[in-house]
C-alpha cells in the first residue's frame, strides 16, 4: 500500500511526458521548487488514483489526517467506511480512537479554528 | 512427543508434531522438504494444498523451526488471508516485518512468511500478492497454504513448489486420537472414536477438539457423548434455517441467518457450506437434494462475487423456498 | 438568522436553531474553509471571485453567512430561485458592486460581499443571459464576490470557472456529523446512545441538514435517541421521500419512472439497496415474485462487488438497473403498498450487536494466536467446542480461559451467561 498524503510532497518515479500530462489532467500539480507533486484538484479523484496506481505498480490509498490527534490513517480502518460518501480522498477527518472521546464537537471546533486560520 | 508444548491446554497444540520426523502421513512431502534443509538456498516459494486440518500448518511450522533454528519465531511471519482486510493490509504487515528482519545473516538463510487461506483471496488480490512475493524474494520465502489449489492463480502456482497434502486416512486419524486419549487418561470406546472420525470429515483439528470437548462432558467417551458434543457444537440453527426455507417461511429463515451471522460470527461462506452438508441430513428424495445442492452451489459462487453476504444468502433462501413450494418438499421435512 | 423565540420550543426547527453562526461551527471541508478565509483576508480589488461548488446540504451557503458575520462583512445575496434576469441582478447587486461603500467603512463594516447562490440553477432562456450577466459583474466588481453551485462540470460553466478561484466542497463525513448530532443532543438535554447517532450519521449520506432533521423527527416521536428509536424514520421532506421511492420501485407500472427513481431520491444507492432487501419480503409476499426479485437483487449486489473491487465505476448503471427495474419487473402479482422500514435493519442490527461482535472478535483473535489459525477458523472449529466445555464444565473451563488469556466477559460469552442474542 502506498499512502499518498493529500496536498504536498508526493515523490514519483520518473514519468514520461504522456503520463505527466495524464497526471496534470487528473488533478496533480507539480512544485518546481521542491520537485514534488501535490494534489491540486479532486474533480477526477478516481482517474488520479488509477493513474498513480499504474505509476507505482501498486494500490493507492489516500491518507487521512485526524484533526484531533494528528494521526495519519487510511479510510478503510474506519467503521463508517462503507457509508461515507466522501471516502478515500486525502483529507482531514476524525480517527477511530478520537471518535469515542467525549465532547467531540468542542474538540473539533477548537482544532478547526486553528486550522482554518480563524482569528 | 517433545516437551516444549506440554503445557498447552488445547490438545491440538499439545500434540502438534514439533519436527518433520514426527509428522505422520505425508512421507513423500517430508522427504522433499528435508532436501531443502540440506541446502536452503535452493528452496523456492512453497505452496501447500489440501483439505483442512490435515497437517499443512504443522509441516510449515516444523520446517520453519528446522530451517531457522531456535529463534525461528523472530524470523517467521504468520498471516491469514481472512484476518487481514484486503491485500493492502497483508502488504503492510509484510513490509513492516521485512523492515526489521534481514535474512542471510547469522546462519539464517531467509525469513519465512506463512500465508494461510491464500485461496480465499480474490484473483486481483492474488495478482498483487505475486508482486509482493517478487519484491521480497531476495530476503524471504513464502509458504502459501490453501484448500483448493484451483483457486490459486497460475502466475503464483508457477512460482512455487507445489505440495499436495492428501486427505488423512481413517486409520491414521483413529490412531492419533487413541494416542492422545491414552496420554490424557481419557477412556474412549471404539464407537466413540468411530463417531468422531465420521463427523470430522478428515479434519484432524476438529476431531481432536471434538475428543477434548467430549472428555470434559464425561469420563467415558462413547458414541452418545460424541453425538451430544457434535449436536451442541453444530447447533440447530442451520437445520432450522433450511427447514424454514423449505417450508416457505422466508422471514423466519432470514432471521435465523442474521442470528448465525451476528451472534455466532459465521461468515456467509460458512453458512452456505453448512447448508450444503445439512441437505443430506434431511429426508428428501435424491432429485430434490440434487437440485438444492445445485442452487446452493450457485450461490456459493455468487457470495464470493457480491458485496453483501446477507443479500446473497437471502436470495438463496428465496430460491430454496420457491423451489420447495413448486415441488412440494415442504411436507417432507 | 436568529431563533424565533416567540414560538414554543416544539416549533423551532433544529436546523435553524443550530445553524452555525461562526466559522468553527461549520463542520467539514476544512481545507475549503481555509482557502476561503485566506482568499477573503487577502482580497483586494482585482482579485478573482470565489466559486464554491459541491453537493447540496453540506453548508456552502451557511458557511458564507458565517464568514460574513465573522469578518464583519455585509452580505447581499441572490439565489437561483429568486431574481434571475440580467437587469434584476445588476439592479440588486449593482449598486454595491460598483460603488465604494464609504458609509459602510465609516460604520465599521469592512464592506460588502455579494453572494450568488446556486448559480448552476440558471437556465438558458428565462434567465436571459443570467450567466453572462454574472460574469460581467464579477469581472467588474469592486467587492468580494462568492458564488455557489452544486455541479459545474457542464461545459457551459467553463468561462465562469476560468474567472474564479474554484473551491471544491465534499459531503461531510459521518464522524463529524455524529459529533454535531451529539452536541445538539447535549444542548437540548436529550438522552441518546452514541451508536444510535452513528446510524443517523451513516444514513445521512453526508447531508448535514437531513441528519439534523432526522434527529429532531425521532426526538419528537420518542423523546430520546436510542438504537430502538432510530429504527423507523418518519418520512422526510426531500425531493421524493424514501417511502414513495420504495413504493414506486416495488409497485409502479411505469418502467421509465422506476429507472429514474434513484436519481430523484436523495439516498445513497448502497443504503437503498439494503432498504430494498429489507422490505422486499414484506411487499412481494408471493414466493415466485420474491425469488425472482431476489435473483435480480443478487445480480445488483454482484455488480456492486465487482465495481468496488475493480474500481470500475461504469458498472454502477448495472447495479442501479438491476435493483430498480430488475426487481420491479419480477412482479407478477398484485399487491397493496405497505409501510416501509427505514433505515435498513442491518444498520440497527450492527449497532445493537456491536458488543457481541467485539467479544467474538477478541475470542477468535486469542485462539488464533495460540493455535495458529485465522479468526474465521477459530470461530468455526474452536469456539463451538469451547462453548460445550464452558457451558458444561466450569472447572475445566477455567484452565482454558487462563491459557488463552480470556477476560471475564469473554468467558461469560462462551458459557452462555451473556450472549446478547437477538430476540426471536
Amino acid at each position: 500500500m502506498v499512502i499518498v498524503v493529500g496536498k504536498k510532497g508526493i515523490k514519483l518515479p520518473f514519468v514520461g511526458k504522456d503520463k505527466f500530462a495524464d497526471l496534470m489532467k487528473a488533478g496533480l500539480g507539480y512544485d518546481r521548487v521542491t520537485r514534488t507533486f501535490y494534489i491540486q484538484s479532486l474533480d477526477y479523484a478516481d482517474r488520479l488514483k488509477a493513474t498513480l496506481s499504474e505509476i507505482f505498480k501498486d494500490d493507492i490509498v489516500f491518507a487521512q489526517i485526524c484533526l484531533i490527534c494528528g494521526k495519519v490513517f487510511p479510510c478503510n480502518e474506519c467503521e463508517f467506511f462503507n457509508d461515507c460518501k466522501s471516502n478515500d480522498y486525502p483529507s482531514y477527518c476524525i480517527c477511530k480512537s478520537c471518535i469515542e472521546k467525549p465532547k467531540l464537537f468542542n474538540l473539533y471546533a477548537d482544532k478547526s479554528k486553528k486550522f482554518i486560520g480563524y482569528r | 512427543m517433545s516437551s516444549s508444548y506440554s503445557t498447552a491446554v488445547m490438545w491440538v497444540e499439545k500434540y502438534r508434531p514439533q519436527t518433520l520426523d514426527e509428522v505422520i502421513n505425508h512421507e513423500q512431502i517430508v522427504e522433499s522438504l528435508k532436501g531443502f534443509l540440506k541446502n536452503p538456498a535452493t528452496m523456492p516459494h512453497l505452496l501447500f494444498a489440501g483439505p483442512p486440518g490435515n497437517g499443512k500448518t504443522s509441516v510449515a511450522l516444523c520446517l520453519a523451526k528446522e530451517l531457522l533454528g531456535s529463534n525461528w519465531r523472530n524470523y517467521t511471519l504468520e498471516l491469514n488471508a481472512s484476518d487481514e482486510r484486503g491485500i493492502q493490509m497483508v502488504r503492510e504487515r509484510i513490509k513492516t516485518f521485512a523492515r526489521h528482519i534481514t535474512g542471510g545473516i547469522g546462519g539464517i538463510p531467509f525469513s519465512l512468511i506463512i500465508l494461510d487461506e491464500s485461496d480465499q483471496m480474490t484473483a486481483e488480490a492474488q495478482t498483487a500478492l505475486r508482486r509482493i512475493m517478487e519484491s521480497f524474494s531476495r530476503t524471504s520465502r513464502f509458504i502459501l497454504i490453501c484448500n483448493y489449489i484451483g483457486k490459486i492463480i497460475e502466475p503464483i502456482q508457477s512460482r512455487c513448489a507445489i505440495f499436495r497434502f492428501s486427505p488423512l486416512k481413517r486409520e491414521d486419524v483413529e490412531a492419533y486420537l487413541k494416542r492422545i486419549a491414552k496420554n490424557e487418561g481419557v477412556h474412549v470406546t471404539d464407537t466413540g472414536i468411530e463417531a468422531i472420525v465420521d463427523e470430522c470429515n478428515g479434519d484432524l483439528r476438529r476431531a481432536i477438539n471434538t475428543l477434548q470437548a467430549a472428555s470434559t462432558l464425561s469420563k467415558t467417551v462413547d458414541k452418545k457423548v460424541v453425538l451430544q458434543v457434535v449436536g451442541k457444537a453444530k447447533g440447530e440453527e442451520i437445520r432450522e434455517m433450511l427447514k424454514k426455507a423449505l417450508k416457505g417461511d422466508f422471514l423466519g429463515s432470514r432471521e435465523l441467518m442474521y442470528e448465525l451471522m451476528v451472534n455466532y460470527g459465521l461468515s456467509g461462506s460458512d453458512i452456505i457450506r453448512q447448508l450444503h452438508a445439512e441437505v443430506f441430513n434431511l429426508k428428501l428424495p435424491p432429485q430434490a437434494q440434487l437440485e438444492l445442492i445445485s442452487t446452493i452451489g450457485e450461490y456459493d459462487f455468487r457470495i464470493t462475487e457480491g458485496a453483501n453476504e446477507d443479500i446473497q444468502l437471502s436470495a438463496l433462501i428465496a430460491q430454496i423456498a420457491r423451489l420447495s413450494m413448486r415441488e412440494g418438499w415442504g411436507k417432507l421435512v | 438568522m436568529t431563533t424565533v423565540n416567540s414560538l414554543s420550543q416544539q416549533a423551532v426547527m433544529w436546523v435553524e436553531k443550530y445553524r452555525p453562526q461562526t466559522l468553527d461551527e461549520v463542520i467539514g471541508n476544512e481545507e475549503a474553509k481555509a482557502m476561503l478565509i485566506s482568499w477573503l483576508k487577502n482580497w483586494k480589488p482585482g482579485s478573482k471571485p470565489a466559486l464554491l461548488y459541491g453537493p447540496p446540504g453540506i453548508g456552502k451557503t451557511t458557511l458564507v453567512h458565517a464568514l460574513a458575520k465573522t469578518f464583519s462583512y455585509d452580505l447581499i445575496e441572490t439565489n437561483a430561485s429568486d431574481i434571475r434576469t440580467a437587469e434584476k441582478i445588476l439592479h440588486v447587486a449593482g449598486h454595491a458592486a460598483f460603488e465604494d461603500s464609504l458609509l459602510q467603512h465609516f460604520l465599521g463594516f469592512k464592506g460588502t460581499i455579494i453572494l450568488f447562490d446556486e448559480v448552476d440553477g440558471i437556465h438558458g432562456r428565462e434567465d436571459a443571459g443570467g450567466l453572462e450577466a454574472i460574469i460581467k459583474i464579477i469581472t467588474q466588481a469592486k467587492v468580494p464576490i462568492i458564488l455557489t453551485a452544486n455541479d459545474v462540470s457542464d461545459p457551459k460553466f467553463r468561462e465562469l470557472k476560468n474567472q474564479c478561484l474554484s473551491i471544491q466542497f465534499f459531503r461531510v463525513r459521518p464522524p463529524l456529523i455524529m459529533a454535531l448530532l451529539e452536541r445538539i443532543c447535549e444542548m437540548e438535554n436529550v438522552k441518546y446512545e452514541k451508536e444510535a447517532l452513528k446510524i443517523l450519521a451513516k444514513v445521512s449520506g453526508g447531508d448535514v441538514r437531513s441528519a439534523i432533521n432526522d434527529l429532531q423527527a425521532i426526538y419528537e416521536r420518542s423523546g430520546k435517541i436510542t438504537i430502538e428509536d432510530v429504527k423507523v424514520l418518519s418520512p422526510r421532506d426531500r425531493e421524493i421521500t424514501i417511502q414513495k421511492a420504495l413504493e414506486e420501485l416495488f409497485l409502479s407500472d411505469d418502467i421509465e419512472r422506476v429507472k429514474r427513481i434513484l436519481n430523484e431520491v436523495n439516498v445513497d444507492y448502497e443504503i437503498f439497496l439494503q432498504a430494498i432487501h429489507d422490505n422486499l419480503p414484506y411487499q412481494y409476499k408471493n414466493l415466485e415474485d420474491l425469488a425472482s426479485a431476489y435473483d435480480k437483487l443478487s445480480m445488483a449486489d454482484i455488480f456492486l462487488g465487482r465495481m468496488k473491487r475493480t474500481q470500475n465505476w461504469s458498472l454502477l448503471k448495472y447495479v442501479i438497473e438491476e435493483m430498480s427495474m430488475g426487481v420491479n419487473l419480477s412482479r407478477k402479482g398484485k399487491y397493496t403498498p405497505i409501510g416501509f422500514k427505514f433505515p435498513p435493519s442491518k444498520l440497527i442490527l450492527m449497532a445493537r450487536t456491536k458488543l457481541t461482535r467485539e467479544v467474538l472478535d477478541k475470542i477468535s483473535s486469542l485462539i488464533g494466536k495460540q493455535c495458529h489459525v485465522s479468526r474465521q477458523r477459530a470461530i468455526r472449529d474452536f469456539i463451538p467446542f469451547l462453548r460445550v466445555i464452558f457451558e458444561n464444565n466450569p472447572a475445566e473451563a477455567k484452565k482454558f480461559a487462563s491459557w488463552f488469556n480470556f477476560t471475564e466477559d469473554l468467558s461469560s460469552y462462551l458459557s452462555g451467561k451473556s450472549r446478547g442474542f437477538i430476540k426471536k
